[in-house]
Formats: structure tokens, C-alpha cells, sequence
């Protein structure tokens, strides 16, 4: 994402905020997500946390062993037929698969829903030169009618209720006002219908990779996904280097977990697992199947001996169905790919921290996504260790870190609250003199705008009395 | 022989709620519990452990986990469930790899918050004397999620048999404090509590108690600007004015 | 391939090996083999009813028939929805006599999919066979082979799947295993769990059937 189409911070926040119909959307959405899940969870699951237990060992036995698995995933892959690519950098990605449809003679390629196509900007790439890539799942292409990134990583329309579809589909498909979703759906299905006969290449993500067979897991409800990588003579599918796993064992284990989480659904309609392209008299299926490995700066993650754990995210999103910020401010805020907890820990990571580290504020640490998190990603702790880093601290800083202005006038805020803090002296006389509420707020207060951005919304309490001659004559209590 | 506890009553409390640090130790006397107070104890540190600055936050604990080293078989109690996390958990991370780790951990294993003491270790039975009184709830993610001390808190609570409890629908949800993140994203903070507030008139509860200074501060700082009358308790004055039967709350 | 393909992936081989042989080495990290992870969902001790309950909840309509009623159930089910073109996978004539079933038209998916393109795309109805149901998630094992081929089970609007009551297995993974069992050199080039019809909640969350798969999807035991 370029920076240049940046809007500062605190105006997108304001108009977010002041977006009543995208919020009231968001609330109803993430609460419903939230809801399904918690019932899923206590009628189908046997000792839920012991199966994210396993989820995140089986993860970390693929990461701690990342350089195994890729290679026994290429010669296995390679093996049953597939076309295996390597790229280091989003553009590598974006070149191959151009290169791709260039010898091809392609000029339109249909995508599944893929967060890793988005992450490194293909659809603006392919655009660029010439070439239309069409979303086929309902989501993305409500928003990719309607010019926008997605506000979510599952669904990523859940910001636009019925009637904004409807308007949407009547001004770019000429399709008559619906306010049924039924009739949207089928408005949707009859515009792609025709694309999928005559594809001749599809993209799509991949879910998990298995090593030791060569195949890749895919899943989706629509048959959007099945369609790119069935109907076109070839398919392309883009696949991060965190997503290989070893064994069917290990790719079944997310399934068990990722739409109870995403949405609370216990599996999805499509588990599709392919392990090459039409051979041995196959009828049908592509002639061709290319997987393109990327890191996009992955590897700098793997390195980090904090940001390495982000790499298990097998992008649920359930840290944002029950973030207390991000259904008041919507994905679009934080101006990146992926929003939320997980957004902001690995946005910045892939993205370099000069251009997303400001999404760092958009968290009150109240550490709801690490709980629900299926594969146990300390989401807040990793958040807390990036605001050190945006200060410049912290070992092994994630990378953009060293262009990063710092705040002259935060430092000396902290300065002066340590040596408060380290003098019981300073601090009684603090508290002791307070007839605010001035605990933090007034030791700030010179430097930074503490107490007035505080009184925008809130009172300040009334204080009555002060602690310590109190303390002096109480009866059991000995004062030291 | 009374138990003897040190108490760290923690800067929000302290400079905003002196009157509940008393009650809180009045709490643990009614226990037979003796108190230390140390009294050049200052602050856990979330201020500047939140923002970032970990070297300044270390100093802070450092200064403070000194001061609780004379006796170390007694447990430090802490009358707000964020502070008693970072005392028993948050510090481990921070001082990962660091040569005072050890010291460190021997100090976050004293932890307690004040509730699980007066629950798990005293296992106190409370008499209720107040009139009949619905209240409802508020749940403080940092002592749900990193000290684990609401159910304590609960306890606590339904031993009150004329209290009644109006939970909060989205009970698990954050009050929009988040330290340095209220005055950050003033704006985001206020949406957030404000949610917190329609959820809490659904309830038709006049108070509402909770256990962590820091929250009530900022709930009834934005109730108040808002007009409303519904009043934020912090759970040991509620919890003393019962067992007196005080009936402030009424 | 192209040189440029060539170039890009040969230089991004070792830059990303490279840089994944440095990545960070957790010092506590104990390799622990994966296990089959079903052991995490509630089941009774029944897979049959397990099964059927759960394909139920995917929205699968289930039903029951011993083999010599496979035509006439089917038949209903087709006069139910009053479609008219069939079509089957080659091997299928072992299980029902096709020329039983009543349609208009009965396409037979064993020529490639170029010649028959049109067809595959506007047929109203498939008959296909699972390979086997899973107990745990109620879902039907399909894996495309020279026989039975993929679009069978995606393209037409209903979707009738046959399954014999002694192909149920507990679990994914045990569904998979039986699969590599049966094909050790190399995998069918595509397996699939089905869970009942296709469908979207992307809009409002509210769930409709039909999207690109089948609106519909019969799975009957015999």
C-alpha cells in the first residue's frame, strides 16, 4: 500500500467514528461472531484450550523447522506435478504470476478470496499492465465493485449492510435494486457464472500446505474457490511460507479450529485439497498448477524472537470479531491490509514500522484477542513490544523502525514520571497535593495534553481526602 | 496470631480513591489481618510499561519490589486486579533475559489481589446488612484475563444475599481505559465506554461495582459528562458498606 | 518456463532459505507430533447417528434406502424438484442402473470437460459416489479420479451423493489416511469434504444457499 494515499491519523479515526450506519453494521456483525462462536465452542468441542494447545504446537513444529518443510514441500509438490515458484518480495510474486499470464496470452484471471493477493497488491499490479483480475467471492466483489479494500479478513463486506449491496450492484452491474439478499446473491452468481465457463486461469490463497504429501488445503463455503481452481486450464495459487505444514494431521488441526473461530461455523462447505494438476485420465481440473512461495518479509518475523509467534496466524480474524476497537473504527481505519490485533503485529512487520506503526494506538491492551486467538498468539504482549520499538527500544527492532521520529516531548514526560515514580518522597508529595485526579495525569500534564484530552469526554473525579495521615493513625497498620 | 500482609495500594487509588484504601484495609483488619504499608511505594509501572518504555518501567519496579524485600514471606496485596497482574505476571515478560529476572519472580509469586486473599486465603464469610439492591457488574479485563481474580470477586460478592446481580450483557468487553490509550485515542475511548454505558442502562442498575480503580474512573467520568446518575463503586467500599450496613448505596 | 520465472525464482530460493536458516530457534521448543485432533469434538458411540445428525446441521438432506431403492429415491428426489438434465460419473453404473433414472437428457463425464464444456456447466442435476462420510463433522469424502471427475460435484444446481453405510469413518484425518491407503503412489489430484450445499454469509452474516456449487445436496445411505 502506497503511503501517499495516507489519510493522518486522527482525521480517519474522527470520520470512521462518525460513520453511524458502518458502525451500527460492525456492532450487530462482530456481536452475532462473537455469539456463534461461544456456542459452537460449548456444544461441539471437547477441551477447547487443549486443542488450541495442539494447534500452536503443531504450528511451531512447522516454523521451528520452516526451511525442512519448504524444501520437502517443493520436491513433493514438484513430484505429483506441481509447479513449484519461489519469490522473496511481494513484486517477485507479482512478476511471476504476470509472467505467467503473459505466456499464457491471458488477459482476465478470476481470484478466490486471498488476504496474501491483497497483501502484495496484485490487482493494482495486474491492473497497471493491463490486465482484469475479478473477485469471485461475494464479499470481494461487493467491494472491489465499490473501489474499496476489505474491511475484514473474512468477511470482508460486513461493513455494508443489504441496501448499500443493492446500490452498489445496481450502479456497477446495471442489475435491477434488490433488497433481498437471496436476489443479491443471485445477481452475483448469474455476473460470474459466465467468467467461470470460459476461465483460463484462476488464483486463489492457500489455507495449509502439507510437506510431506505436496498438496495444499484450500476451504470456502461458496464454490467461488473450487471454480478457480477447477474450471481454468490453469491455476495459480500464492502461498505465504508460514502456511506449509507437514503432515494431513497437522492441516486438519487448523480446520478443526479456523471457521469455529472465524465465524462459528464447524466446517467449512468446501475442503478442498489438491495435489496436482489433471493427470492419470482426469477429465477435468487445470493442465496446469503453480504455487508461488512468498515471504514478503516473513523471514524477518521468523528471525524476531517475539514476532516469530505471528507467523501462526491462520487468519480467522477472530482477534477482530472481539476487539473493543475495531468495530468502532472498521478495518479501513487502520490503513493497511490487515486490520485488528493481528493487523496491527504484522502489519507493521510486513510493511515496515515508518508506515503502519501509527495503527499501534488502536489497542487498550485489554488482551481479548489473545484469549480467543485459536493458535494462542500473544497478540497484546507482541502490540506492547512494537510501542516499544516505535520508541525505540527493544532488541532486534522490526524493520522501519530506525526512520521512525520519536516524540522529544513524550520522552521527558516518561523521564520525569520515573523519577517520580523512583522517589517515594516526590510521589507522596504528588498524591498528596492532588485535588484532581492527577495521579499519571499531572506528572504528564506539562508535556503532554493529558488532562484536556481526558475532560473532552470525561469528568474528573472528585477526591476527597488524602491518604497518608489516615494511614498514620490507623489501628493495625504499621506505616514504614 | 493475625496475618500480616503488605499492601500496595497503587497510584490510581491512592491519588483518586484514597477513602478506598482505607476501606480496603479495613477489609483485611476485619480479616485479623495486620498491615505494612511501605509508605515510599509509588506505582506498578503499567504507565510507561504500556507506552513502550520498558527501561523506564523496570526502574519503577525496581524502585518498588525493593521496598517489599524486607520480609519475604509475606504477600503483597493490591486492591486493583491491572496492578496486581503486572506485579504477578506482566514483570516476568519485562525482565525476560534480565540478570534481576530471579529476583523478580520471587516478588511476582507474593502477589495477590485483594479479593483472591480475602477469598482463597482467608476465605472470609460476609454478613449482609444493607437493604435489598440490584446492582450490576463491570468485569476489568486485566484482572479477568492476566491476574485471573473475578471469580474471587464474584465470590465475594454473592455472599451479599440481598444484593442482586443485573449482569452486563457483553460483560467481557473492555471499559475503553487502556491506560495511555484513553488519552491517545480520546476519541476511540469514548466510544468504547460509551457502548460500555448503554450496555449498563440496559441492566436499569443504579450502581455499578467493579474492582479496578483505573475502570470506574473512567466510566464515571464519562457517565457523569453524560448526564447520568448511575453511580460506579469500587468493590470494597461496596463490599464494607454492606457488611456495616452503611447503606450509602441505596 | 520463462527465463524471467526462472531468474526470480532461482535468486528468491536461496535468499528466502537463507534467511529462514537464521530465523529464531526457541531454546524450550519440544517437536511434538501431531495427533489426529478429533479427539476434541463431542461424539457418542454411535458414528452412524453421529454422522447423519451432524450432515443434518450442514444442511445436507439425508436419507436412508438399502441399495436395490437407490433408483426409485433418487427418482423422487428428482421429481421433487421437477429438474430435467442429468450427469454421472462412468463408474457409477455399478451401483444404480442408470438407464432407471428418469431425465431429460443423461450425460455421461467420461470425455475431458473441453468437448463438453456447455453441458457440464448448464446440467441440472449430478449423481456422484462419496467415498465416505466422516462422523465427526458430517461430511462426505470425494476425491476426483478418471471416473469421477471434479465438476460432478460443484457445477450442477442439485448434487445427489451415495453412500454406503459401512464407508463411515470417525474422523478427517482418518479419511484421509484411507485415502492415501488406497492410493499410495499418488494421490487423487483432488479430495474434498463436502459439508451439504454451497453458501455465503457475506452479507448482513445472513446465510443463503446456492452460490457457484449446489443449492442442494441429497447424500443417501444404503
Amino acid at each position: 500500500m502506497s503511503n501517499s494515499a495516507k489519510m493522518p491519523h486522527e482525521q480517519i479515526v474522527k470520520i470512521k467514528l462518525n460513520d453511524k450506519q458502518m458502525r451500527e453494521n460492525l456492532r450487530t456483525a462482530m456481536h452475532t461472531l462473537q455469539k456463534n462462536r461461544l456456542n459452537l465452542v460449548e456444544n461441539k468441542f471437547n477441551d477447547w484450550q487443549g486443542l488450541r494447545q495442539r494447534a500452536k504446537q503443531a504450528k511451531n513444529n512447522a516454523i521451528q523447522s520452516l526451511g525442512e518443510r519448504l524444501v520437502e514441500f517443493e520436491k513433493n509438490a514438484t513430484k505429483n506435478g506441481i509447479k513449484v515458484h519461489w519469490a522473496d518480495t511481494d513484486v517477485d510474486a507479482c512478476n511471476i504470476i504476470y509472467e505467467l499470464i503473459k505466456k499464457n496470452n491471458v488477459t482476465k484471471i478470476l481470484k478466490g478470496k486471498s488476504m496474501a493477493s491483497e497483501e502484495i497488491g496484485l490487482n493494482h499490479f495486474l491492473q497497471e499492465k493491463g490486465v482484469e483480475a475479478i473477485e469471485s467471492d461475494l464479499g470481494e466483489l461487493i467491494i472491489q465493485l465499490n473501489h474499496e479494500p476489505p474491511v475484514h479478513i473474512v468477511v470482508p463486506a460486513i461493513h455494508k449492510n443489504r441496501y448499500e449491496v443493492a446500490q452498489i450492484f445496481k450502479d456497477k452491474l446495471n442489475a435491477p435494486y434488490e433488497e433481498e439478499i437471496e436476489k443479491l446473491n443471485s445477481i452475483a452468481r448469474t455476473h460470474l457464472r459466465d467468467q467461470f465457463e470460459g476461465l483460463k486461469m484462476g488464483l486463489s490463497g492457500v489455507n495449509f500446505a502439507m510437506s510431506k504429501e505436496g498438496a495444499f488445503w484450500l476451504i470456502e463455503n461458496e464454490g467461488n474457490g473450487r471454480m478457480c481452481t477447477t474450471a481454468p486450464d490453469i491455476h495459480v495459487a500464492l502461498c505465504g511460507i508460514e502456511k506449509v505444514l507437514e503432515t494431513f494431521e497437522d492441516a486438519a488441526t487448523m480446520v478443526h479450529l479456523l471457521t469455529p473461530s472465524a465465524t462459528g461455523q464447524f466446517i467449512p462447505t468446501y475442503n478442498n485439497i489438491i495435489s496436482g494438476p489433471r493427470k492419470n485420465g482426469d477429465k477435468d481440473g487445470p493442465k496446469e498448477v503453480h504455487v508461488v512461495l512468498f515471504n514478503h518479509n516473513r523471514t524477518n518475523m521468523l528471525a524476531h524472537e517475539d514476532y516469530h509467534e505471528a507467523l501462526r496466524c491462520i487468519r480467522c480474524g477472530s482477534c477482530m470479531n472481539f476487539c473493543p476497537v475495531y468495530d468502532k473504527i472498521g478495518g479501513h481505519a487502520y490503513q493497511t491490509i490487515y486490520p485488528g490485533p493481528i493487523g496491527e503485529v504484522i502489519s507493521p512487520n510486513l510493511f515496515g514500522m515508518d508506515q503502519n506503526s501509527d495503527i499501534l494506538s488502536f489497542c487498550s491492551l485489554c488482551g481479548r484477542c489473545s484469549e480467543v486467538c485459536p493458535v494462542k498468539i500473544p497478540l497484546a504482549s507482541l502490540i506492547r513490544k512494537l510501542r516499544a520499538n516505535k520508541v525505540g527500544q527493544g532488541e532486534n527492532k522490526a524493520f522501519g523502525s530506525d526512520k521512525l521520529e520519536h516524540s522529544k516531548t513524550e520522552q521527558i514526560a516518561f523521564k520525569l514520571f520515573v523519577k517520580a515514580a523512583t522517589s517515594g518522597g516526590i510521589w507522596r508529595f504528588n498524591i498528596s497535593s492532588a485535588h484532581t485526579f492527577n495521579f499519571v495525569l499531572k506528572t504528564f500534564s506539562h508535556q503532554l495534553p493529558v488532562i484536556k484530552n481526558w475532560t473532552k469526554y470525561k469528568e474528573l473525579p472528585d477526591i476527597k481526602g488524602t491518604l497518608y495521615d489516615k494511614l498514620k493513625n490507623m489501628e493495625g497498620v504499621s506505616y514504614e | 496470631m493475625n496475618k500480616k500482609v503488605y499492601l500496595f495500594s497503587t497510584c490510581v487509588c491512592s491519588s483518586a480513591m484514597p477513602q478506598t484504601v482505607i476501606n480496603a484495609i479495613e477489609l483485611l483488619r476485619l480479616a485479623n489481618v495486620d498491615v505494612i504499608y511501605k509508605k515510599n511505594q509509588t506505582c506498578c509501572s503499567q504507565p510507561s510499561y504500556n507506552s513502550g518504555y520498558f527501561e523506564e518501567s523496570k526502574k519503577i519496579v525496581l524502585h518498588n519490589v525493593a521496598l517489599f524485600e524486607e520480609d519475604e514471606s509475606l504477600p503483597i496485596v493490591v486492591p486493583a486486579g491491572s496492578c496486581a497482574g503486572m506485579f504477578s505476571h506482566d514483570i516476568l515478560e519485562l525482565f525476560k533475559g534480565d540478570k534481576e529476572f530471579e529476583r523478580i519472580k520471587r516478588f511476582s509469586e507474593r502477589v495477590y489481589d485483594l479479593s483472591q486473599y480475602l477469598h482463597k486465603v482467608c476465605q472470609v464469610n460476609y454478613e449482609d446488612k444493607g437493604a435489598p439492591l440490584t446492582i450490576t457488574w463491570h468485569t476489568s479485563c486485566h484482572a479477568f484475563r492476566i491476574q485471573k481474580c473475578v471469580d474471587s470477586q464474584k465470590a465475594l460478592l454473592s455472599q451479599f444475599k440481598n444484593v442482586t446481580l443485573a449482569p452486563l450483557q457483553y460483560e467481557e468487553e473492555c471499559c475503553g481505559f487502556g491506560g495511555t490509550f484513553s488519552i491517545k485515542e480520546p476519541e476511540i475511548s469514548n466510544a468504547i465506554v460509551s457502548a460500555k454505558i448503554d450496555d449498563i442502562k440496559h441492566t436499569g442498575a443504579k450502581y455499578v461495582v467493579a474492582g479496578d480503580s483505573a475502570c470506574i474512573l473512567n466510566i464515571q467520568g464519562a457517565l457523569k459528562r453524560q448526564n447520568s446518575d448511575i453511580q460506579v463503586v469500587h468493590l470494597y467500599d461496596f463490599l464494607l458498606d454492606r457488611i456495616k450496613g452503611a447503606n450509602a448505596y441505596v | 518456463m520463462s527465463n524471467v520465472i526462472e531468474e526470480i525464482s532461482k535468486r528468491s530460493r536461496e535468499a528466502i532459505l537463507n534467511k529462514v536458516a537464521g530465523g529464531y530457534k526457541e531454546s524450550d521448543f519440544c517437536r511434538k507430533e501431531t495427533q489426529n485432533p478429533v479427539v476434541h469434538i463431542k461424539t457418542t458411540d454411535n458414528p452412524l447417528n453421529d454422522m447423519i445428525t451432524r450432515m443434518t446441521e450442514n444442511k445436507y438432506i439425508v436419507e436412508q434406502c438399502s441399495k436395490d431403492q437407490l433408483e426409485e429415491t433418487i427418482n423422487k428426489i428428482v421429481a421433487s424438484y421437477q429438474l430435467n438434465s442429468m450427469m454421472y460419473p462412468s463408474d457409477i453404473d455399478g451401483v444404480i442402473d442408470i438407464n432407471k433414472i428418469q431425465a431429460s437428457s443423461k450425460l455421461c463425464f467420461d470425455k475431458p470437460i473441453e468437448d463438453i464444456r456447455h453441458e457440464v456447466f448448464h446440467t441440472d442435476f449430478s449423481i456422484i459416489q462419496a467415498r465416505a462420510g466422516v462422523a465427526s463433522h458430517g461430511v462426505c469424502l470425494v476425491t476426483s479420479s478418471d471416473k469421477q471427475p471434479r465438476m460432478l460435484s460443484l457445477a450442477p444446481t442439485l448434487c445427489i451423493m451415495l453412500l454406503k453405510k459401512e464407508d463411515v469413518v470417525p474422523s478427517l484425518v482418518d479419511a484421509l489416511h484411507l485415502v492415501k491407503k488406497e492410493h499410495p503412489d499418488c494421490l487423487p489430484t483432488n479430495i474434498l469434504f463436502i459439508a451439504g450445499p454451497s453458501r455465503t454469509s457475506d452479507i448482513e452474516l445472513v446465510t443463503v444457499f446456492g452460490v457457484h456449487g449446489s443449492q442442494k445436496v441429497h447424500v443417501i445411505i444404503y
